[in-house]
């Protein structure tokens, strides 16, 4: 799940889905046979919804710690990535003084950029050996320096009960926008990455590939007058949004409009979107259908920072959240895309994640994205 | 006489004399005493503050420097005393007026709506000392106990397109009912909430303390109830309603969470708009000089303050 665009959210919003997606206990049994002799405290920073700061409290560490008696992990959870840029910081300085920033593990948003200015320390299957089951495609916006451990993607949900066809382009969704005015809504951008996976989408139409790439790798203000048709596009369909152009500031917002029948479609995470549906806060006629071609999405990141203290302990843990029992356990609680290829996993998640597809559009970088929110703002609403 | 006369002011004099030193030391002490919690604020709040203002400057290195190492768009001086180039380009971009004109309307009728109410109620109670009155004294204070972020959901909810409002519109056969949810309206209603509970104790008390005596004179020789009102209550509330509308004002004026979950996306208050500027545009310097500009409007409230202070006294 992607957690950069959600540090505007306050905590309160997510509660819905997070509390419900928690709902799974935690259980003793473990696929680690060999206890080990690994000692020692890690410290995990993490990022982002509470959901998955249950994830890692309730399950996945209570169960690493139950294998590797030995160690302990301290986590340290900032909600929303609110001090994201204080840890960067942090990383930065770390690297430059040579001093242990007394971090030992990221997750979040921060990851990918971490990695991308080079903080992190190279993953391969000689320090995670599980690595290997992972689609090596999943490492291109970090080059190998974090490692993929879940996923999800952004899908359009749309109420069956109105919206009969399942749209499967951009422009069915457009279409049906249009063609069904106040029935569609999305989130400000920098509230949650739904909104803002479905603006890429729109602004991307005008956007050559080759730009497209070069903008989820890295920072080119250059190229942002390429989006001067999509922005325009976006502008112009304001009177067929929900209200006259009424934009949520959280996607939690959008789904509950969604939820409550004031509106027919809206871009939702698909881990969201089935949880929502679990737990009954989307009614059954809400349907998840993915686009082609898709919509961002991608895996979240675990990464090593390149100087800790730590690294072996570190490594183990990735390593063991990778394993398929724990993996299985992140789909059942958060309904998270697995991080191992699907042919790693029982069949009935193989079944479950059958439609999804394996592909999803590269999000613009932090940096692309932070001007994006802000072009977005002045050109967009009202 | 005279003899006597001077010894008077001897005496006096020796007082005079011997008190500078145990003045001095009540100085000395009282000032030990204030200074670790001044010190304190300095450090924590009146530090930081500079060090923003120096940073909205254009100063990126120092204090400032592992902040500006992750900013975008940042405007930097290598010496001297700085530039206002930043204000320049915040001040005259497009969406910073339209959010701030939306910032000074919502304000300025929050606090005129607040003051209404408040007086409504504050006279109610003054006049009326049934237990209606005195319930609707106490239910105005409510909002002080129920959290902000709960309160703008609730008005969000009950407003919104398919809140109760809309539905009971709706039943009543008014289909075109306007929606509150997600509008600058709604944000008025959320301000409204969240400052009555002061504006109504400030006038409140302020009324009561009136003796009966002044409102009986003025009934006494004819004037009408409103009359009364008028010329007796009104000049001598004026300090704590002055009080009220300014806290008010400023409280509403750099408030974050009504405008950020009750209002629309766009035009929004500037407290959203220098949050979003901080985290999601990742432009810290301009959201100092946003941050900075709400400082100012606030210290020209505060002098109203100030002023009807001094006044009362």
């Amino acid at each position: 799940m992607r957690t950069n665009g959600w540090r505007a959210l306050v905590p309160t919003l997510v509660a819905a889905v997070a509390l419900a997606a928690c709902g799974g206990t935690s259980t003793s049994t473990s696929t680690q046979t060999a206890k080990s002799s690994l000692s020692g405290t890690i410290t995990f920073y993490m990022s982002g919804d509470v959901n998955i700061q249950h994830l890692w409290l309730d399950t996945l560490i209570p169960d690493y710690e139950n294998a590797y008696p030995g160690v302990k992990v301290n986590l340290v959870y900032s909600a929303h990535g609110v001090e994201d840029a204080t840890t960067l910081a942090k990383l930065a300085q770390s690297q430059q003084s040579g001093q242990y920033s007394g971090f030992d593990m990221l997750e979040g948003g921060l990851v990918t950029e971490a990695a991308q200015s080079g903080l992190l320390t190279k993953i391969t299957t000689s320090e995670v050996p599980r690595s290997s089951e992972i689609d090596p495609s999943e490492f291109t916006a970090v080059q190998h320096d974090a490692m993929p451990y879940r996923g999800s993607k952004v899908l359009i949900a749309y109420n069956s009960d109105y919206a009969k066809k399942a749209p499967k382009t951009l422009s069915d969704v457009l279409n049906f926008i249009r063609s069904h005015p106040g029935k569609f809504d999305y989130n400000v951008p920098s509230g949650g990455g739904s909104g803002q996976a479905f603006i890429e989408a729109v602004l991307n139409q005008y956007v050559p590939k080759a730009d497209q790439q070069k903008m989820g790798l890295g920072y080119y203000p250059s190229l942002e007058n390429l989006w001067n048709q999509g922005f325009d596009q976006l502008h112009a369909l304001n009177s067929d949004i929900y209200q006259n152009g009424t934009y949520p500031a959280s996607q939690d917002q959008v789904y509950q409009l969604l939820g409550s029948g004031a509106i027919w479609m809206s871009p939702v995470w698909s881990d969201q979107g089935l949880s929502a549906l679990k737990t009954g806060e989307f009614p059954p006629s809400v349907r998840l259908t993915e686009l082609s071609p898709p919509l961002y999405g991608g895996p979240a990141y675990l990464g090593v920072p390149a100087i800790s203290p730590h690294k072996k302990l570190a490594f183990s843990l990735m390593n063991f959240v990778l394993g398929s029992a724990e993996q299985a356990k992140i789909v059942q609680q958060v309904q998270g895309l697995p991080g191992i290829r699907l042919s790693y996993m029982s069949t009935s998640i193989r079944k479950q994640f059958a439609s999804f597809g394996t592909n999803e559009s590269l999000p613009y970088s932090a940096k692309m994205a932070a001007d994006l929110n802000r072009l977005w703002q002045s050109k967009v609403p009202g | 006489m005279a003899e006597q006369g001077t010894g008077i002011i001897d005496r006096l004099g020796a007082r005079r004399r011997a008190s500078p030193a145990a003045s001095d030391r009540q100085w000395l002490v009282g000032l030990l005493m204030v200074l670790p919690p001044v010190g304190l604020v300095f450090f924590l709040v009146g530090f930081p503050i500079v060090v923003g203002i120096v940073y909205s400057l254009g100063h990126t290195g120092g204090f400032n420097s592992a902040i500006s190492e992750l900013a975008q768009h940042q405007v930097s001086v290598s010496s001297g005393p700085g530039t206002l180039v930043l204000y320049q380009q915040v001040v005259l971009d497009h969406q910073f007026l339209v959010d701030l004109a939306a910032t000074l309307w919502v304000t300025a009728l929050s606090v005129v709506l607040v003051l209404a109410i408040a007086w409504g109620v504050a006279l109610y109670v003054r006049f009326s000392d049934s237990l209606l009155a005195r319930a609707i004294s106490a239910l105005s204070v409510v909002p002080l106990f129920i959290p902000v972020v709960i309160a703008s959901y609730a008005i969000l909810a009950f407003w919104s397109g398919t809140g109760f409002v809309r539905s009971a519109a709706d039943h009543l056969a008014v289909t075109n009912f306007p929606t509150l949810g997600y509008t600058l309206a709604g944000v008025v209603i959320g301000q409204v909430w969240v400052n009555l509970p002061f504006g109504v104790l400030m006038i409140v008390s302020g009324l009561q303390r009136i003796p009966d005596v002044l409102i009986d004179a003025s009934r006494d020789v004819g004037a009408s109830l409103a009359r009364t009102v008028r010329s007796v209550l009104v000049p001598m509330n004026a300090l704590p309603t002055i009080i009220a509308a300014t806290f008010t004002a400023i409280g509403v004026m750099g408030s974050f969470t009504v405008p950020f979950l009750i209002g629309p996306a766009a035009p929004t208050m500037l407290g959203p708009l220098a949050t979003n500027t901080f985290q999601s545009y990742n432009e810290p310097q301009q959201a100092e000089v946003i941050a900075m500009v709400l400082f100012i409007l606030a210290v020209g409230v505060g002098a109203a303050y100030v002023w009807a202070n001094a006044r009362g006294r």
